[in-house]
């Protein structure tokens, strides 16, 4: 076949009129550019895959491109692509990146027979995903972690494309042509983008006005920019907390939410294709107003268009022509079913290489199962329909309105419950979210058809609109170049001046924070909780892509794991349930991790207390016992070794850090039972108190309930238990929002059993309040409070830290981007913060307690 | 040459009588020209690809392979019957 004409590219002579309308547009391209560029550093877009380094290359190499002759415009892209993988993943790492890929694509051109080259290529396959699944040794830890994934984008679905391509293509490639297929730039920053079809990428090379080309790529980068602030908007104002979910409103808001999270896999696939855009290929889109599906068929061409694609072109085709033969209805509904069947496993496929593990998850396989019968049945039903030609009416029509919109809801309504089915960790945990909504008052449900029912009315109204000949979007296959020019330029200024906080404070303050929320890349509520408690450890929930935490997953080291799944701790009958083992030593989380002949991660200290020394028991969870930092770097040591040093206390002091990660206040109470502490004949004791004290709690609380524990002295937890109706077989989340009404008050009454047991024993018994990381942005103001005021109501003094990382950034104290726990910066400040109010307050350590707060400035 | 064999021109007219027929029916026939893009246009679906190609099938005698149902085979009415005059005279 021939391939569609070009355009010839637009002339360079300098003092042609051509070319001086070209370098006009052209420059007014590059200011849009870098107006879209600004925006995304401004939110921070994309900020953490490397795209702040990639956007200046790609502006400065899509100018030189721009102006280079036609022939060199595809081996300067490749050079491009080693330069920006050498920025992004050092020298060594490009080296290796490119050298895999080529030997892979010489496999590809050996001149051996075609199923003798496939063989090779599934060898070679094999040896990398033996490289992946780390059951080879790996030559260096960054084949696993950064080459093999983003190798993993260029090849795993191309390759196979390419070959297939390579055995029916009847016309000749360069050597460029080939290679640029797989070293698409964007992938070094975006590795979940593998699928590009060859023939689409062969013939759409330039198949347009240069400059229109690089405007529709401009237009699609912005495009993604916004939906990535939607996302933003939807994980951080619309996703309503596990224990917000009481009734059938908050049930429908967190599926929609749930379903709206893939505004980030949309807006990061329009930023891949509108950069290729920038290099002439003129790809087509990605995406298609998928919220606006209006039947399952429908959903299915819009969604992930290259997805579709490859899949009708690799699986249904070849399977239809060859099934046809049964009947046409036959085939069609048996390809669709492969064709779905191939997308479940090919998502565990695309999972292994991007995420390094291949999950076979019930929800999954259910959620494609159900899809692919609905699309064969939608597709049976179209292929029937198009015999029965329906007259074009071409007018307005309140009742086709009406229908239209009724679909649309209809089908989005239907996909984000599918969707949210694919999101739960269990199936479980989802015929529990649903009860939730069957079991809430009518009420509810009626202001539920009500808020859909407007839904229907707007977009009758929106369809009367574009029929009287509203624009409403800009989304249209070809704005004009001045049209999309303007739209971007503006709106893209408009955010640059929304960006700023001064100026959206003093306009509309409520827009301040909505706007602090757009710039922040931090995980919401539930995220973060799931992390600190190691949710997303055991679970790897196929559709995860959509979460903020996908992308710090995909970088945590595979042995980076929680405590409870290593030897350090061994399980411990009644509440307290795990402690550590005693003279334990192993290296976690990168560090070594040793604990001491009565199972505490310090230092030998001798069974009676020495002559003249102050000795301090800390009962603290994990950011007291310091996880992926050295034990001379916990903040108890730096202090211990500091007072000692500068005699601050004027006696010895020894702090013996009882802490353990995971433990929650009920956990403090059961240590405070056993005599442990009290052996040690402890002058004060410290109980470590945090903002996120509900969250362990809770876990801490669900474990009990699926343990069957006996709650014997607990008499708080277990009428807790009885009043929720919580029962062993409940899925943890079902249990967790149960008991969220509960966990204050449990809180509450372990922070004054801790304080009476310490009393007990004529111990003062001393609260400090060690922030969380990500309260150097600021403090939990509310859970501070709570929590504080709960300690003071015991008769606590309070060593109150909260202002330890104050103009400290947010991920300087943090020990990881996967891993909210302190680092040693982190240790450090709240160890002065704690020094200071130690040596400040150190009656507490020597007399009876009185209600003070104590802020450690 | 066999002179039973459509020409070029024929297949193409019986090809957008046929699309007009089937998908696109009560649309202007002006509107839908030789060059008009079926698949990368959105006119064709899967669906309606295999129906064409069936339709192509059967009027003319001639077998199409699973790869040539593609934009770069199929994309136009000229693109249409270039592909089964190339088939008709292999």
């Amino acid at each position: 076949m021939s391939e569609t004409p070009t355009v010839p590219s637009a002339p360079v002579r300098p003092f042609d009129a051509a070319t001086r309308r070209f370098g006009r547009r052209l420059v007014l391209v590059v200011v849009q550019l870098v107006a879209v560029l600004a925006v995304s550093r401004a939110f921070d877009i994309e900020q953490a895959v490397g795209f702040n380094r990639l956007g200046p290359l790609m502006l400065g190499g899509f100018v030189i491109h721009a102006l280079l002759p036609r022939s060199w415009r595809k081996p300067f892209f490749l050079v491009l692509f080693a330069g920006a993988a050498t920025l992004l993943f050092t020298f060594p790492n490009a080296v290796l990146l490119i050298g895999i890929a080529l030997g892979l694509i010489a496999i590809c051109h050996t001149p051996i027979p075609f199923a003798a080259r496939i063989a090779l290529l599934v060898i070679a396959g094999g040896v990398l995903a033996l490289f992946r699944a780390e059951l080879l040794p790996l030559p260096g830890s960054a084949l696993s972690s950064v080459v093999l994934p983003i190798l993993g984008a260029m090849f795993m679905f191309r390759l196979i494309v390419y070959m297939y391509d390579l055995r029916h293509l009847n016309r000749d490639l360069s050597i460029s042509d080939r290679l640029a297929y797989f070293f698409l730039l964007p992938n070094l920053c975006f590795p979940l983008f593998p699928v590009v079809d060859f023939r689409t990428y062969l013939r759409t090379y330039y198949d347009a006005d240069d400059i229109d080309i690089y405007q529709k790529g401009v237009l699609w980068i912005f495009r993604g920019v916004t939906h990535l602030l939607l996302y933003r908007i939807a994980y951080h104002h619309l996703m309503p907390s596990p224990a917000e979910v009481d009734g059938v409103l908050k049930v429908a808001l967190y599926m929609a939410a749930t379903y709206l999270l893939y505004l980030r896999i949309s807006g990061q696939f329009h930023i891949i294709v509108g950069v290729l855009c920038l290099f002439g290929f003129n790809l087509p889109e990605t995406h298609r107003l998928y919220f606006l599906a209006s039947s399952f068929n429908d959903y299915w061409r819009r969604i992930n268009i290259y997805w579709k694609d490859f899949m009708m072109k690799l699986f249904f085709y070849p399977s239809f022509m060859r099934l046809r033969r049964f009947g046409t209805t036959t085939a069609l509904v048996a390809s669709t079913l492969i064709v779905f069947a191939g997308t479940w496993i090919l998502h565990s496929y695309q999972w292994f290489w991007l995420q390094g593990s291949f999950p076979l998850a019930w929800p999954d396989a259910l959620f494609w199962g159900i899809l692919g019968l609905l699309v064969a049945a939608n597709s049976v039903y179209e292929s029937r329909r198009t015999k029965r030609p329906a007259r074009r009416t071409g007018g307005w029509s309140l009742g086709a309105a009406s229908v239209y919109s009724l679909k649309v809801l209809g089908m989005f309504v239907l996909i984000t419950v599918l969707w949210t089915m694919w999101g739960s960790g269990s199936i479980r945990e989802f015929v529990e979210l649903l009860q939730v909504a069957t079991s809430d008052s009518v009420a509810n449900w009626s202001l539920l058809f009500l808020i859909l029912a407007g839904l229907v009315a707007a977009g009758i109204l929106a369809q009367y609109l574009i029929h009287r000949g509203w624009e409403l979007t800009i989304t249209g296959n070809a704005p004009s170049f001045r049209r999309s020019a303007a739209y971007t330029l503006v709106a893209s200024l408009g955010l640059l001046l929304a960006s700023v906080p001064d100026l959206t404070g003093r306009i509309a303050p409520p827009a301040a924070e909505l706007v602090a929320n757009l710039k922040s890349r931090h995980l919401n509520e539930r995220d973060a909780s799931l992390l600190e408690r190691g949710y997303y450890e055991g679970l790897l929930v196929t559709n995860e892509y959509t979460s903020a935490i996908s992308g710090v997953e995909a970088r945590k080291p595979r042995d980076w794991t929680s405590i409870r799944s290593t030897d350090a701790v061994r399980t411990v009958d009644g509440v307290l349930r795990y402690e550590l083992v005693p003279a334990y030593g192993a290296d976690f989380k990168d560090v070594p991790l040793k604990t001491n002949s009565i199972g505490l991660r310090d230092i030998e200290y001798s069974h009676e207390k020495p002559e003249g020394t102050i000795r301090i028991a800390l009962v603290g969870a994990s950011y007291e016992m310091g996880p992926g930092v050295t034990r001379e770097q916990t903040f108890e040591a730096v202090v211990e070794e500091r007072l000692n040093r500068d005699n601050a206390l004027g006696h010895p002091a020894e702090i013996l850090n009882y802490s353990v990660s995971g433990y929650s206040v009920l956990h403090y109470v059961a240590l405070m039972r056993e005599t442990r502490i009290w052996d040690a004949k402890p002058d004060a004791v410290l109980i470590a108190l945090h903002s996120s004290e509900d969250s362990r709690l809770t876990t801490h609380l669900a474990e009990l309930v699926v343990h069957e524990t006996d709650l014997d002295g607990y008499p708080i937890v277990r009428s807790a238990f009885a009043e929720s109706g919580v029962t062993p077989d409940m899925s943890v989340p079902m249990i967790r929002t149960r008991l969220e009404p509960y966990v204050d008050s449990i809180i509450e009454w372990s922070i004054q059993e801790t304080a009476a047991l310490s009393r007990a024993r004529g111990i003062a018994p001393v609260a400090i309040y060690v922030p969380l990381s990500e309260e150097a942005d600021g403090l939990d103001v509310e859970r501070h409070a709570t929590v504080t005021g709960f300690a003071r109501d015991s008769g606590f003094p309070i060593l109150d830290l909260h202002d330890a990382f104050v103009g400290v950034d947010h991920s300087a104290v943090q020990l990881a981007p996967w891993d909210t726990h302190l680092s040693g910066l982190g240790h450090q400040l709240v160890a002065s913060k704690l020094y200071e109010a130690l040596i400040g307050n150190a009656h507490f350590l020597s007399r009876k307690p009185d209600s003070t707060t104590t802020h450690a400035n | 040459m066999p002179t039973d064999r459509p020409a070029t021109a024929e297949i193409s007219s019986i090809v957008k009588d046929f699309i007009l027929d089937r998908f696109l029916p009560g649309e202007d026939p002006a509107n839908l020209t030789d060059e008009t893009p079926l698949i990368t246009g959105g006119v064709l679906d899967s669906i309606s690809t295999v129906t064409l190609v069936a339709f192509l099938e059967q009027r003319f005698g001639v077998q199409f392979q699973a790869h040539e149902m593609s934009a770069d085979y199929l994309d136009s009415t000229s693109a249409i019957a270039a592909t089964v005059t190339d088939k008709l005279g292999s």
